[in-house]
């Protein structure tokens, strides 16, 4: 579970995070809407602790992250934008890395890095050097690594930019695998067919600050309209940064 | 803990060692550098060794026939071919009273020109000078002789030398810039590394994902220099053997002294500079994190490095004083310049400065650690 | 992978490594004492560099009872040891000089041969540090004031040698050149050194051969300058002094300026050595060094002897005219002063030179070489001085094999000086006819030790890296060395100044 309780944070004179607060439960998928500039990527780093807020907390399993940062991410999966790549290793030299660093022995990441590999296809490129990767094979070394040690809480930023069809396919699949399996998945997007195929909880961010949150069918009943796109539009004011 | 920097460890040398660029900049030097310095003194040696045969001009020759013999006996001869390349811009003009004067006993002048300024003509200059010295002094000594006087009479002082050197110890100057570029190497064969790893993982925003880990800045500081610092090594190793070769080549002995790279050097020489490698590599860490890109850390490493090379430089040319000789480089090189003499080595300068240099690596570390944490430096605002 | 292994092994080892180190050098500070006779470092007159002394110690005889003496030996180190296992073993010459106090002038000699291989100078048993056999000689007024054509030659010497004999009190059969050669070998073997490169001049030369007749396997290479055939008895000398002056004399001759200024030289030396024969003479001369006025005895045997020793070089060589102007015309400074530098008694261990000299030169003269060399006045004087001095020394003669030509297949450099006033060029040549890998240069203008005077340190070198001569460049040697004579007590300026037909007369 993932919880953020009144954060907010000053990034020069703007408001990045503005009284910001909500929760993404287990065994949910948790999409955080909001136009470009709305502070999606500033609440998730405050989440995996790369910011610290002025003011509330960011909380994982219940454990605050600004105050034991270790304990609180042992059990959290990062997928980042940018996906933060080394170039000159192979996805499966990459994953089983970042496996070892989240605690797993070196024979267990092995293993997992093998089976998450297969799980998202990736096994032609698996010992590729990561250099002259498109942007999907890098997208799905990200993700890949962001589950491989299998966390109870995985938050993605941005998951499906520059995804082709068939990957978003296996993005959609693979959360809603975790989604099955009891975990909590947190992503940010400004993408609505996304959001709405996927997210059982939608928090609508604008300035800072939560707009609305609920479920995409109540957000669309609250305002009246058809498609949660419409509804976005509606609850933020205005089109300003919106993607098809 | 431990086990997580093996693997931070792990991955830093092989994301480096395949960083081909850099590693081979690194070695590049590490070999590169003795065989300059070889190539340099080698040319060096050729200029010193006043060839055999000097030619100088010698104006109004036939007054003094005598003096022309004594300098040809000391291979230096009359030239008059303008085009030969022996033929020195130097003068030796013969005054026209010099056989009157010879004759009566009072000096007889010669004027010797020359442009003492020129750096390649000055060793045949001072030949010139220290052949015509011998001639006085041959001459004088017979016009005693003739007089019923014992030429000996002019030694008032029997100066004797005793000279401690040892032809390992008399290369001084040479070895203080072999030396040079050894502590150099520490700092220069994993500089690209050390930027790449550093300011280079920051721009690449593995940095961030690297630190939203279950792991302290500290490990992630420590790891990075331990793999410069193991590059830095290897580094060291190449240019000692390589030191070791290539001088051996170098016919120094023409010089007066020999260079010999012993292995108990090498290992000397590895073990000193262990705890450089881990401070510069932390030093490097440093300042790369401070610059805001990968650019900018470049040109302020390249800058930063100009102090211990300084440190360095006032050993090679003995100019450190009693302060600076316990400072870390500079009190390290003169070990290493002592032992590869065979002098015994400065032990409380070695050991102050090598814990100095072991503090400072704490402290570079601990800086680093410190910086990671500001969100200005990881995201390089 | 495996770099990476590699390097964390490495890693590993370096953090070894300062006990190792620790440990090692104690280890090798050890080693170093246990292997070498305690060398010390030391300093030799006129050489700044410093060189390591050190003494083993050596029986003096098959007769235990006899005790030991300590032989001494200093190595002049390498620049570069690139063959430590080689080194140079100089031989000074006398006999009776030693090597050690001569080792700037070693030094000098084999400056080239030195820059890979260290030099090993041995104090002959003898002289030098090594239980050194010094008579007492004369000071300088005293020999000044001697008249030895009025004293009784045979008892005065008798009594010298008696003298020397009393105060040394040991048997001088145990200082020849065959016994002192095992000396040498036995510092070969304590020093280490698998072979030695072998450098000899004048009367070193003979030890130099006879060390190569017995230990053959210990010689790389022989350099021979100014050579001493064993055939031959020292006494010989007398001709080779003869010739030089006469070289001397011819090339005066042939030079218009000394011909001019010293006419007839040959036959005013002639008749002043006729004169002073018959009528030696007793003048006043200020001392050399302390201006005192002391007396001078003007004798043939003196005069004679100073013109000898200033033959062997060539700065006094250039004033050999002028002397014996001076003299002949009544003015003896010029004597005095060349006489002040001749006394050799200091510099040779006369004692030594004795043995070897009673032990070897004197009992092979038979009649028909007394003959021969009684014809020259030093060899007539050596002969008499030998016949008194030998039987009272009583030196065991070497075997008759001693005088067998040195039968050798070593690598031998042989250097001699056309102008040599001891050891002539073919003395070099008597001594080679058994040698089937020999060279002879001969300088045409040197004179006695050619290594001080030419080129040759640089062939040595080359001979020595090679143990050959082929391809080796020696026309160096032939170049000109000598210097033109003293026209007047000023110098070489001519009395007349017509510089334009002045030069370049210097013909022989």
């Amino acid at each position: 579970m993932i919880k953020v309780t009144n954060l907010t944070k000053k990034i020069g004179d703007v408001n990045a995070l503005n009284d910001l607060s909500f929760s993404a439960q287990n065994g949910k998928i948790t999409g955080l809407l909001g136009p470009n500039g709305a502070g999606k990527t500033t609440c998730l780093r405050t989440v995996f602790g790369l910011l610290k807020a002025d003011k509330g907390i960011a909380e994982i399993d219940g454990i605050d992250v600004a105050k034991n940062p270790m304990a609180a991410k042992q059990n959290l999966g990062l997928f980042p934008d940018p996906c933060g790549l080394y170039e000159r290793l192979t996805p499966r030299e990459y994953i089983t890395f970042f496996a070892q660093l989240s605690g797993m022995s070196e024979v267990a990441a092995k293993e997992a890095t093998a089976k998450v590999l297969e799980k998202l296809s990736m096994d032609d490129i698996a010992d590729r050097r990561c250099q002259g990767f498109s942007q999907g094979q890098r997208m799905k070394t990200a993700l890949a690594q962001a589950v491989v040690h299998n966390p109870s809480n995985i938050i993605l930023d941005e998951p499906t930019r520059g995804l082709d069809v068939m990957s978003t396919r296996i993005l959609r699949e693979l959360l809603l695998l975790l989604k099955a399996q009891g975990h909590c998945v947190l992503f940010s997007s400004h993408v609505m067919q996304e959001v709405a195929a996927l997210c059982d909880h939608v928090v609508i961010m604008a300035n800072g600050k939560v707009v609305a949150e609920g479920s995409v069918e109540s957000l669309c009943e609250r305002t009246g309209k058809d498609s949660l796109e419409e509804a976005f539009i509606d609850l933020i004011g205005s089109d300003e940064g919106i993607a098809a | 803990m431990i086990n997580l920097l093996k693997v931070l460890y792990k991955k830093e040398v092989m994301d480096a060692s395949r960083d081909k660029r850099s590693v081979m900049a690194g070695l590049y030097y590490a070999i590169g550098a003795p065989l300059g310095i070889c190539i340099l003194f080698t040319l060096l040696l050729q200029q010193l060794a006043s060839p055999d045969a000097l030619k100088i001009t010698i104006e109004n020759s036939l007054s003094a026939p005598n003096l022309v013999a004594h300098l040809k006996n000391n291979d230096i001869a009359m030239g008059t071919d303008n085009t030969d390349s022996k033929l020195k811009p130097i003068i030796l003009q013969i005054s026209d009273d010099y056989q009157k004067n010879m004759r009566e006993g009072r000096p007889a002048t010669v004027t010797l020109i020359a442009d003492k300024s020129d750096d390649k003509l000055r060793k045949h200059i001072q030949r010139v000078e220290k052949t015509l010295a011998l001639y006085n002094s041959e001459v004088a000594s017979l016009r005693l002789i003739t007089r019923g006087v014992d030429p000996q009479l002019m030694r008032v002082l029997a100066v004797e030398v005793n000279d401690q050197a040892t032809p390992d110890s008399k290369g001084g100057m040479f070895l203080g810039i072999a030396t040079l570029s050894m502590i150099l190497t520490v700092f220069y064969a994993a500089m690209n590394l050390a930027i790449d790893t550093s300011a280079g993982e920051r721009e690449r925003n593995s940095l961030s994902l690297l630190l939203s880990h279950p792991l302290s800045s500290l490990h992630i500081v420590l790891a990075k220099s331990a793999a410069i610092a193991t590059f830095s090594m290897l580094g060291l190793a190449i240019i000692l053997v390589v030191s070791k070769f290539s001088y051996g080549m170098v016919p120094w002995q023409q010089l007066g002294f020999s260079v010999t790279i012993t292995p108990s050097f090498m290992l000397f020489c590895a073990v000193v500079c262990l705890p450089i490698a881990f401070m510069s590599a932390s030093l490097q860490v440093f300042v790369s994190f401070t610059a805001k890109s990968f650019k900018e850390a470049q040109s302020y490493v390249t800058m930063v490095l100009f102090i211990p090379m300084a440190l360095s430089m006032v050993t090679t040319y003995g100019i450190a004083t009693d302060i600076v000789q316990w400072l870390p480089i500079a009190a390290q090189q003169f070990a290493l310049m002592e032992f590869i003499k065979g002098n015994p080595i400065p032990v409380p300068q070695l050991v102050l400065s090598t814990l100095i240099t072991i503090i400072l690596f704490g402290v570079f570390s601990y800086l680093s650690s410190r910086m990671l944490k500001s969100e200005k430096v990881v995201f390089g605002l | 992978m495996k770099i990476m292994f590699n390097l964390r092994k490495s890693l590993i080892k370096l953090t070894i490594l300062p006990i190792l180190l620790a440990g090692s050098t104690a280890v090798l500070a050890d080693n170093n004492k246990k292997n070498q006779p305690l060398l010390t470092p030391c300093y030799m007159e006129g050489l700044a560099d410093r060189l390591m002394c050190g003494s083993i110690s050596q029986s003096l005889s098959q007769n235990p009872a006899d005790g030991n003496i300590d032989i001494h030996f200093a190595v002049i180190p390498a620049i570069k040891p690139s063959y430590p296992d080689e080194a140079i073993l100089g031989f000074a010459g006398g006999p009776g000089q030693g090597a050690i106090d001569l080792a700037a002038i070693f030094n000098r000699n084999l400056q080239f041969a030195r820059e890979t291989r260290d030099i090993v100078l041995i104090d002959q048993r003898g002289t030098g540090y090594s239980n050194k056999l010094q008579c007492d000689s004369d000071d300088l007024q005293t020999q000044f004031a001697f008249n030895e054509a009025f004293a009784d030659l045979p008892a005065l010497g008798a009594q010298d040698t008696q003298k020397c004999k009393d105060k040394l009190n040991i048997d001088l059969s145990h200082f020849t050149t065959p016994v002192a050669a095992k000396d040498f070998e036995a510092v070969r073997k304590a020093l280490g050194y698998k072979g030695f490169h072998l450098y000899g001049v004048s009367y070193g030369t003979r030890i130099a051969q006879e060390y190569t007749r017995q230990f053959p396997s210990s010689v790389i290479t022989s350099t021979l300058d100014g050579v001493v055939p064993m055939q031959q008895s020292l006494a010989a000398i007398g001709e080779a002094i003869d010739s030089s002056l006469a070289a001397l004399f011819s090339r005066c001759e042939a030079n218009a300026q000394c011909a001019q200024q010293y006419p007839d030289l040959k036959t005013e030396f002639t008749a002043l050595l006729a004169k002073l024969d018959a009528q030696p003479v007793e003048v006043q001369v200020l001392h050399p060094r302390t201006h005192e006025t002391i007396t001078l005895a003007v004798t043939k045997t003196k005069f004679f002897g100073a013109i000898r020793m200033a033959l062997y070089s060539h700065s006094r060589r250039a004033i050999v005219p002028l002397v014996i102007t001076q003299t002949a015309q009544g003015n003896y400074a010029a004597l005095a002063g060349l006489m002040a530098g001749a006394d050799m008694s200091e510099m040779l261990a006369m004692g030594m030179h004795n043995a070897i000299v009673c032990g070897e030169d004197w009992p092979r003269l038979n009649t028909q070489t007394r003959q021969q060399y009684n014809k020259t006045y030093v060899g007539s004087l050596m002969i008499d001085g030998l016949d008194i001095m030998c039987p009272i020394l009583n030196v065991t003669a070497v075997d008759k094999s001693f005088y067998q030509p040195l039968n050798s297949s070593t690598p031998t450099l042989l250097l001699s000086g056309e102008r040599d006033p001891a050891t002539p060029p073919s003395w070099a040549e008597l001594a080679m006819v058994s040698m089937s890998e020999a060279t002879h240069l001969v300088s045409p203008t040197a004179t006695h030790g050619i290594g001080s005077q030419t080129c040759a340190p640089k062939i040595i070198a080359q001979f020595i890296d090679q143990k050959n001569m082929q391809d080796i460049d020696t026309d160096c040697i032939k170049d000109k060395n000598d210097k033109q004579f003293f026209m007047n007590i000023n110098g070489v300026a001519p009395m007349h100044t017509q510089t334009a037909t002045l030069n370049a007369q210097d013909k022989e």
